[in-house]
């Protein structure tokens, strides 16, 4: 709603100014037929918007105004001077009534009066206008935005890129060539500042998913209308926002999703009351966000999928076997929509039900880097969860080599990377396919560097050699596989940008990027990649690969299992880990009281369990718990992904350690990250993001000078508390350090008193008792709220 | 009307670009190659910030397999929001023709005539006009 009024006072301020000059020349000539227009269309577009926004006042004065207006445009009244001075008086009224609404001024209604009665006055009649101005907003520009064109926010995206770029490039020119510190000082300067760049730019570039929901109401009203349903659409969340290019690639898939929920799920009024259901169908469509994704949810409470049909469906187009349909459970089954060709529409409509249609919109999704997932009650209703990046430009991925080429993969998409050498897999042979045994689970197994040259075929020999890692992948929760690569050199941030027609044609890339190194780089699309490669599923295939496994454990998390640097097997819940660096010991050092990495213009505490080696690199966790970010160090060996031990004993007392857990006949500790986020995630980052302006305000007198500036103070403002000393401030506490009761009055309830005598008397602290001292502020705090 | 084109030669022919579509001319250096791609594209290669496609310009007329050699211009073209570059062996002037392309019918091979947009005279030589946007998009595509 505030956006709604920033944005109706910066237009209708924006409209006063263009037709500034319009009404000047209308005064001039009343008879302008042009200028009158103007006027009458400006009138017209605040009483609508007022209409809109519940300004109750503001629309009627425009509608007054208005009304006299087409008055004079169909010639019922003669634009004498004293009604255009009218109707020119409330035109400035309304800007200063805008200017009222953006300071958050109370609105003089009195004021208004006479000025409507002006307009409706006689046309005869010469005494002087009734003088209307309000006190006179003094800065008329506080926060005001701007309409910029998107072409202009592109270029300017591209420039940091390009910027982004030409500062790694100099980056690896000062490692280099300089050693001299001046000289990196300033470019970590620069490099800083490029970073928060690169950051306002993409939130420049954030838009509210309202845009992509806007056309929606009028969507369900056409098809309900279309299909003599009765549909009520319910939109919750409109106010999220993303990257405007992901908006645009969502439209399709959720235009798609509304269309299927209307035409197959809601169903039609008769249907409904005998199912006892009210007469109207609901669809709900709300938007959240969690992290750095946003989660889509569409749910009806119409008829729902039936599993089984859809398993037969299956079975009739030759999907499936009848034996595979019989060992799926009702997930799988359901799962089954996602698959191309698959409806349980009977009847072919003209809205949908072609059989073209949750495959596509499941491959969109996943081209953004975003999952689908679908649940449905037979009789209940179905919901479609979509998850999605925050935005697109932007994709955690890993690169790795094939042959002499370098591909990269959305991380997204991995599981797990196994190396071959160490025995930690084998592959067999088995009807011209490959398969790999990884831990109990067999995948089928993708030989990129053979596939991508195929025809320039390396002998078998060679192919062991420089085929050396397996990349376990998933594009969607049945389509696992793994990739063979001749090796995996890092993980990277990218700006992924589509690829030309003539590249996606081949349908294993899902874009182009540019890396640190400039070199060109492509990411290959998982999903595509598994059709191209014969894998296309296949779906029963796999279902017999998995056949003999332990039960599935799909639900439970994953965890990353590491050699922590005490040489202890250490796990970390997967979702923590941002990503695994490596960084060079040399940009870690201890600054205010924990070691911290200063790393791409931001400083994160690490967090070791054995001292830092003296020189070279480590290899880090990036945890991040959503808005805190921190680095644990780990040995640089093999890292595991695997789920999550279902249960573990938990540590003897709370600490670093929450557990143990056996896995795979070894034990594990499981790290806790709580504990680690709340001992180590400084609060002092966060405190300089908060607002200033919110900190309660802490008034400190009397007292040593130096001791309560030096001392004191900076343990209030750790505590959260704005310092001051200027008596003449206002200050929601005081804290008397004068051990002389400079504050008058002992019943004070906002006043610490303080003293030097460790045995302080009654209502006084020792002024060393910092959690005592820190507690009476709080305390106080409290009770004044 | 007047219209500038750039005359570039690619295989022992000449033939001209109209110039307001043309970005710019780079050398081409550190193409990455793209498997299974469409086969007139030769592959990736970076211009600043922006990756572009390097097509090879006589693959997309007589239809041989790309192949781009570094130290070849190329022109740097944008279609349908996609940077390209297109590969020519020899960039030789800029001109200026104010007659609009004329067109010959069958005159000229398959591979040509689906590239071309007509002819102009320069300094007394006949030149065939190239479409970019014609030759980035692969023939098959056109038959589809």
């Amino acid at each position: 709603m505030d956006d709604l009024l920033a944005e109706f006072i910066a237009e209708t301020r924006e409209t006063l100014e263009t037709i500034s000059g319009e009404i000047v020349a209308w005064e001039a000539n009343p008879k302008d037929r042009a200028r009158l227009d103007a006027v009458f269309r400006f009138v017209h577009t605040v009483k609508g918007s007022c209409g809109f926004l519940d300004l109750t006042h503001l629309q009627r004065v425009s509608h007054e105004a208005e009304n006299a207006l087409a008055d004079l445009r169909d010639g019922k009244r003669e634009p004498t001077p004293r009604l255009v001075s009218a109707i020119l008086a409330i035109v400035d009224r309304i800007g200063e009534m805008a200017d009222a609404l953006e300071l958050g001024d109370e609105i003089d209604e009195e004021l208004d009066e006479p000025l409507i009665a002006a307009l409706t006055a006689s046309d005869e009649g010469g005494e002087a206008l009734p003088s209307s101005h309000q006190i006179a907003a003094e800065h008329r520009n506080p926060a005001r935005s701007i309409r910029v064109p998107l072409e202009l926010l592109d270029r300017l995206m591209s420039g940091v890129s390009d910027l982004v770029l030409s500062r790694n490039e100099l980056s690896r020119q000062i490692r280099r060539t300089s050693s001299d510190g001046h000289v990196e000082t300033a470019f970590d300067r620069m490099s800083a500042c490029v970073a928060e760049m690169r950051d306002a730019i993409t939130w420049a570039r954030m838009q509210r998913i309202e845009s992509l929901f806007a056309a929606l109401p009028r969507l369900v009203r056409d098809l309900s209308a279309e299909l003599g349903k009765s549909v009520i659409l319910e939109i919750d969340g409109a106010d999220v926002e993303l990257d405007r290019e992901l908006i645009e690639m969502l439209r399709d898939p959720l235009t798609h999703i509304v269309r299927n929920a209307l035409d197959h799920g809601i169903e039609d009024a008769q249907e409904r009351q005998a199912a006892g259901k009210p007469r109207d169908g609901i669809l709900r469509i709300s938007a959240r966000q969690s992290g750095n994704q946003i989660q889509i949810v569409i749910a009806d409470d119409g008829r729902g999928i039936d599993q089984r049909k859809l398993g037969n469906r299956a079975v009739d187009n030759g999907h499936l076997t009848a034996d595979a349909v019989k060992t799926m459970d009702d997930k799988a089954l359901l799962d089954l929509v996602f698959q191309p060709g698959l409806s349980t529409a009977d009847a072919i409509s003209t809205v949908s039900g072609r059989g073209v249609g949750m495959d596509v919109v499941r491959s969109n999704v996943e081209r953004i880097g975003g999952t689908i997932e679908i649940e449905s009650a037979v009789g209940e209703g179905t919901k479609l969860s979509l998850l999605v990046p925050l935005t697109l430009t932007i994709i955690p991925a890993l690169i790795f080599g094939v042959r002499s080429g370098r591909y990269a993969i959305p991380r997204s998409n991995i599981e797990e990377i196994v190396s071959l050498s160490k025995g930690r897999a084998h592959i067999e042979k088995i009807g011209g396919a490959e398969i790999a045994t990884i831990r109990e689970s067999r995948v089928p197994v993708v030989r990129l560097g053979t596939m991508l040259e195929g025809k320039k075929r390396a002998p078998e020999a060679q192919d062991n050699l420089e085929d050396c890692h397996l990349v376990i992948v998933r594009s969607s929760r049945r389509e696992r596989y793994a990739i063979m690569v001749s090796a995996v050199y890092d993980h990277e941030e990218l700006v992924v940008k589509p690829a030309a027609p003539g590249i996606m044609g081949a349908g294993i890339y899902a874009g182009t990027a540019l890396p640190d190194n400039g070199m060109p780089l492509l990411l290959l699309d998982i999903g595509g990649l598994a059709s191209a490669a014969g894998l296309r599923l296949s779906l029963a295939s796999t279902m017999r690969d998995e056949e003999g496994e332990s039960p599935p454990v799909a639900a439970a998390p994953d965890a990353l299992i590491f050699t922590d640097r005490d040489g202890h097997r250490r796990a970390i819940r997967m979702a923590l880990v941002e990503r695994i660096i490596d960084a060079d010991v040399s940009e870690i050092a201890e600054r205010a009281g924990t070691l911290r990495l200063v790393w791409d213009g931001e400083t994160v505490p690490v967090i070791t369990c054995a001292p830092l080696p003296e020189s070279g690199t480590i290899r880090l966790l990036r945890l991040s718990d959503g808005a805190d970010v921190i680095a644990y160090a780990i040995e640089s060996g093999t890292a595991d992904v695997c789920p999550l031990p279902q249960s573990f004993v938990p540590a003897v007392r709370p600490g670093r350690v929450a557990g143990v857990a056996v896995v795979d006949g070894e034990p594990v500790e499981l790290l806790d990250a709580h504990y680690l986020f709340s001992e180590f995630s400084g609060g002092a980052g966060r405190q300089s993001n908060g607002p200033q302006s919110g900190k309660p305000r802490c008034l400190v007198i009397g007292g040593d000078d130096l001791w309560r500036h030096e001392l004191l103070a900076p343990l209030i403002e750790l505590a959260g508390y704005d310092v001051t000393f200027d008596e003449g401030e206002m200050a929601d506490l005081v804290i008397d350090a004068s051990d002389a009761d400079f504050v008058a009055g002992a019943g004070q309830g906002n006043v610490v008193r303080l003293s030097a005598d460790p045995s302080p008397g009654k209502d006084k602290l020792y002024r060393y008792d910092r959690p005592a001292i820190i507690d009476a502020l709080h305390a106080r705090l409290k009770a004044r709220a | 009307m007047q219209q500038l084109y750039l005359i570039a030669e690619t295989g022992g022919a000449r033939f001209a670009i109209p110039a307001d579509m043309i970005g710019s001319v780079v050398t081409a250096s550190d193409i990455i190659p793209v498997p299974m791609a469409a086969p007139i594209v030769a592959g990736l290669s970076a211009l600043r910030s922006n990756v572009i496609t390097v097509i090879d310009t006589m693959s997309a007329i007589d239809g041989r397999v790309a192949s781009v050699e570094a130290g070849q211009s190329l022109v740097v073209v944008k279609v349908d929001d996609f940077m390209y570059g297109l590969a020519v062996d020899d960039i030789h002037d800029v001109c200026e023709c104010t007659t609009t392309p004329q067109k010959f019918g069958a005159a000229f091979a398959p591979g040509w005539d689906r590239v071309s947009t007509g002819v102009i005279e320069v300094d007394g030589h006949l030149m065939v006009v190239v479409d970019p946007a014609a030759l980035v998009s692969s023939p098959q595509s056109i038959a589809a």
